[in-house]
C-alpha cells in the first residue's frame, strides 16, 4: 500500500478569444478495489458555471461552460490517494470487455500477429495476458506523435510503433481474440510527465493491472482517472468553443509518494 | 376512390410545394427527391386492426421493460433469457446510457414498427423502429391534401381520421416534459427528414430548432426566445441520431449536438425523446428475443409474429442457414435503411462463398430469414393499376397510455422485381386507412 500526491496542471492558450467554451475533464479518481481516494479538489478558469457527473462505467468527471470571450483556459486538480489495495470488485461486468470495439477490432496486423504467436503459451487468463504483452512489445517501439485519440491499434501495428495508448488497445485486441476480458485505464503514473494508459486483464475474479508500455505489473505507483472498453471512451479531456483559433495545450502531471 | 386517383398527380404537387421530399446518399452524392405518393390506399378493416393494435402495444410495452431494465438490473439476462454478448455486441448498446433510468420508465416514446402481411393474410413484425423513427408526417399530409381533393371519398367511407397525430405526440411530450417548452431538434434543412421536422413542430406547437440554438446553464437545458430571452426547455423529440446528441458524452467531433445534454438528462432536468441507448432494443440480432422479452416481462404470449428468424450464433441455426442458403435472406444486424440485406440465390458462387466464411467467422453479426412471400399492393404506374412490394410502418406512441395511431405509413418498392421498400432506396408511398367497421 502507498499513498501518493499528484498534480494535474492543464494551460491552454489560443490565438484569439474563444466563446461558448463547454468542457468536461475526467480526471477525477474513483475509489475502486485497488485505490481510495483521500481528498481532492479541481479548479477550472474561466468558467461561467460548473457541475460533476458520472458516466455508465462508474468513471467521475466535471463538466460546464465559460460563455465569454477568452483566450486562456486552465484547469487544475490535486489530490492525495491510497494505491496499491487489494478489495472487492464493483465491476463485475467482463464480458462487455470482450467485444471488439472499432478502435480495438482485429484487422489483418492483429491477425497475422495473434497467429504467430504460439496459442498454448501462458494457458488463460493473466499469465496468457503477460505472454501476449512481451509478444507486442517485441512488434512495437515506442515513438510520440504518430498517432492520435481516434487511432486503432491496428493503425499502430501496421506503422509498428505509438505511445501507450497503442500499446494498451494492441494488448486490448489481442486478449479479446482469445476472449480474455480486457479493459483501458487512463490514469497517472509515479514521476513528472503526462498522463498514461495501461490494461486491465479480468482473472480470477477480478481485475490485474498490466502497464504494456513499459512490459509490467501495475503497482502502487499508479492512480487510475477513469477506465473503458478503449481509448475513446477514456477521453479526459474533452472541449468544444466558438471561434476559428488555433489551440496551444500544454499538460503537465506529476505524482509523488507522500 | 377512383376519384383520388385522378387527383394524384395535383396531390404530388401540392407534396412537392410542401417540401414533402426525402435526401438520399448514394455513391457519396447526396441528392434530394420527391417522395411520390401513389393514391390507391393501403386499406386496413376495423376488426384487423384490432388483432394489430393489440400486438403492437404488447410488443412496445415489452420494448419498453427490456429497455429499462437492460441499462439497470440486466435482469432478462441473470435470467439467461438473452447472452449477454448479443446486448454489448450490438451497434446500438451505449455503455454511457448504463445506470440511466427514463423519466416515467418510458425510452421508446414514438415506435415505429415495420411489418408485412403474407399471402396467407398474416401479418410480420419485420423489424422494429425505436430510435429515430421516421415517417408519420407523410400520411398525415397526403390524408388532408386528400381530402381536399376529393371530400366524397371520405364521406362516403368510415375511415378513421388520422389527423389527430400531431395532438397524440403533443400528449406523448407533454408526459415526460421536466418543465418548460417542447422542442424538435433537427440536424438542419440538409436532413433526409427536415419537411417533417417543421411540420410536425408546427402542429405540436413545438419550437424547430438546431443544435446551436440550445445551450445548458447550471444543468438546465434553455434556448433563446424571439425577444433573446432565456427559456427553460422541458423536453427534446430529437432528430439526430445518439452518436451525434452531446459532444461531451458521445461522438466528440459531432457539430450538430448540444454539448451537455445528456447530462442534463440524467440528472431529471429535460426529456430526451426518445431515450438515448434505444438501439440496443431494435438490434436485428436482438428482434430475435422480442417473443422472448414478451414472455418474459409480460407474462403474456406473444400476439405479434416475427418472420422465422435465425441466429448463426446458435450451431443448430447455423446448420440451417448453411443447408437452406438459396431459399433464405441475410441481413448484416450493423445495416439499417435496406442496405446489408442480401438474398441467398441473387448471390454468384463466388459471393456466396465469401458470405458464408464470414457468417462462420463473425456469426454474431447476422441473421437469417426465411423469405416471406408478402403480398402485392396496386399502384398506379402510367394509367395503369400494377401489383408492388409494400410494407407498412406503424406508429406507437406511448406517453400515459400505449396508443397505435390509427394509420401508418405503407412504403412500396416501384422497382418490380424488389422486396425492398425503404424511401432510402427510392420507393413511394401511400395512405393507410383504418376503417371504423
Amino acid at each position: 500500500m502507498s499513498e501518493l500526491a499528484f498534480e494535474y496542471r492543464m494551460h491552454s492558450d489560443f490565438e484569439r478569444p474563444i466563446y461558448n467554451h463547454a468542457f468536461r475533464l475526467m480526471l477525477l479518481p474513483p475509489d475502486t478495489g485497488r485505490q481510495k481516494v483521500l481528498s481532492l479538489e479541481a479548479e477550472v478558469a474561466p468558467k461561467s458555471w460548473m457541475s460533476q457527473g458520472r458516466d455508465g462505467f462508474g468513471n467521475r468527471y466535471f463538466y460546464g461552460t465559460a460563455v465569454e470571450g477568452h483566450s486562456t483556459f486552465t484547469a487544475r486538480v490535486r489530490g492525495r490517494v491510497q494505491t496499491g489495495l487489494e478489495g472487492p470488485e464493483d465491476d463485475a461486468e467482463p464480458i462487455l470487455y470482450t467485444i471488439p470495439t472499432p478502435t480495438t477490432a482485429p484487422g489483418p496486423c492483429a491477425i497475422s500477429l495473434y497467429h504467430s504467436l504460439d496459442s498454448s503459451n501462458g494457458g488463460g487468463g493473466l499469465a496468457r495476458a503477460e505472454y501476449l504483452m512481451a509478444a507486442l512489445r517485441q512488434v512495437l517501439l515506442y515513438m510520440p506523435g504518430v498517432t492520435d485519440t481516434t487511432s486503432s491499434s491496428e493503425a499502430a501495428l501496421q506503422q509498428k510503433c505509438g505511445v501507450c495508448q497503442d500499446f494498451t488497445q494492441v494488448l486490448l485486441t489481442l486478449c479479446r481474440m482469445d476472449g480474455i476480458p480486457a479493459r483501458y485505464v487512463a490514469g497517472m503514473v509515479i514521476g513528472e510527465g503526462t498522463t498514461h494508459a495501461w490494461a486491465e486483464i479480468w482473472s480470477d475474479g477480478t481485475w490485474h493491472g498490466l502497464d504494456p508500455t513499459w512490459g509490467r505489473r501495475v503497482n502502487g505507483d499508479y492512480i487510475e482517472l477513469c477506465h473503458g472498453r478503449d481509448c475513446r471512451d477514456c477521453l479526459l479531456n474533452r472541449g468544444v468553443y466558438a471561434g476559428p483559433a488555433i489551440e496551444n495545450q500544454m499538460i503537465t502531471v506529476s505524482v509523488k509518494n507522500v | 376512390m377512383h376519384d383520388i386517383c385522378k387527383e394524384a398527380d395535383a396531390i404530388n404537387e401540392q407534396l412537392a410545394r410542401y417540401g414533402v421530399k426525402f435526401g438520399i446518399y448514394k455513391n457519396g452524392e447526396f441528392r434530394e427527391q420527391l417522395f411520390p405518393f401513389d393514391a390507391i390506399p393501403r386499406i386496413i378493416d376495423a376488426e384487423e386492426f384490432e388483432y394489430l393494435e393489440k400486438g403492437l402495444k404488447q410488443r412496445v410495452t415489452a420494448l419498453n421493460c427490456f429497455l429499462q431494465d437492460i441499462y439497470t438490473d440486466k435482469k432478462i439476462v441473470k435470467d439467461g433469457v438473452i447472452p449477454p454478448e448479443f446486448v454489448y455486441a450490438s451497434s446500438g448498446y451505449l455503455p454511457q446510457c448504463e445506470g440511466v433510468r427514463a423519466p416515467k420508465g418510458v425510452a421508446s416514446h414514438i415506435s415505429g414498427i415495420d411489418l408485412v402481411q403474407a399471402k396467407d393474410g398474416t401479418w410480420y413484425i419485420l423489424e422494429d423502429n425505436l430510435r429515430v423513427p421516421s415517417g408519420a408526417s407523410y400520411p398525415l399530409i397526403a390524408r388532408g391534401l386528400c381530402r381536399r381533393a376529393s371530400p366524397e371519398t371520405f364521406r362516403e367511407r368510415k375511415i378513421v381520421d388520422n389527423r389527430d397525430y400531431a395532438q397524440l405526440l403533443r400528449r406523448t411530450m407533454d408526459h415526460v416534459n421536466a418543465g418548460g417548452d417542447n422542442v424538435i431538434l433537427t440536424p438542419g434543412r440538409y436532413n433526409a427528414a427536415f419537411f417533417e421536422h417543421s411540420y410536425l413542430a408546427e402542429l405540436t406547437g413545438s419550437v424547430l430548432v438546431t443544435g446551436s440554438d440550445l445551450f445548458v446553464e447550471d444543468d438546465i437545458l434553455y434556448y433563446n426566445g424571439m425577444g433573446g430571452e432565456k427559456r427553460r426547455v422541458g423536453a427534446v423529440y430529437r432528430r439526430i441520431s445518439d452518436e451525434y446528441l452531446d459532444p461531451m458524452n458521445f461522438l466528440p467531433e459531432s457539430v450538430i449536438g448540444v454539448p451537455h445534454i445528456f447530462d442534463v438528462f440524467k440528472k431529471g432536468n429535460v426529456a430526451i425523446i426518445n431515450a438515448p441507448g434505444n438501439g440496443v432494443a431494435d438490434d436485428k440480432g436482438i428482434y430475435y428475443f422480442v417473443p422472448k422479452m414478451v414472455q418474459y416481462y409480460l407474462g403474456e404470449e406473444c400476439i405479434t409474429h416475427n418472420a422465422p428468424t435465425y441466429l448463426p450464433y446458435y450451431p443448430e441455426d447455423m446448420k440451417y442457414v448453411l443447408d437452406k442458403f438459396d431459399e433464405i435472406v441475410i441481413k448484416d444486424v450493423a445495416e439499417a435503411g435496406g442496405y446489408g440485406v442480401v438474398f441467398g440465390n441473387k448471390l454468384t458462387k463466388a459471393e456466396k462463398e465469401n458470405l458464408i466464411a464470414l457468417i462462420k467467422a463473425e456469426p454474431r453479426r447476422f441473421i437469417a430469414q426465411d423469405v416471406i412471400d408478402f403480398i402485392d399492393i396496386d399502384i398506379m404506374e402510367n394509367g395503369e393499376r400494377v401489383p408492388r412490394k409494400a410494407d407498412l410502418r406503424a406508429f406507437v406512441l406511448t406517453g400515459e397510455d400505449v396508443t397505435v395511431w390509427k394509420s401508418g405509413l405503407t412504403r412500396f418498392s416501384r422497382n418490380p422485381d424488389s422486396f425492398i421498400v425503404n424511401s432510402s432506396q427510392g420507393g413511394g408511398f401511400k395512405d393507410t386507412w383504418v376503417l371504423s367497421r
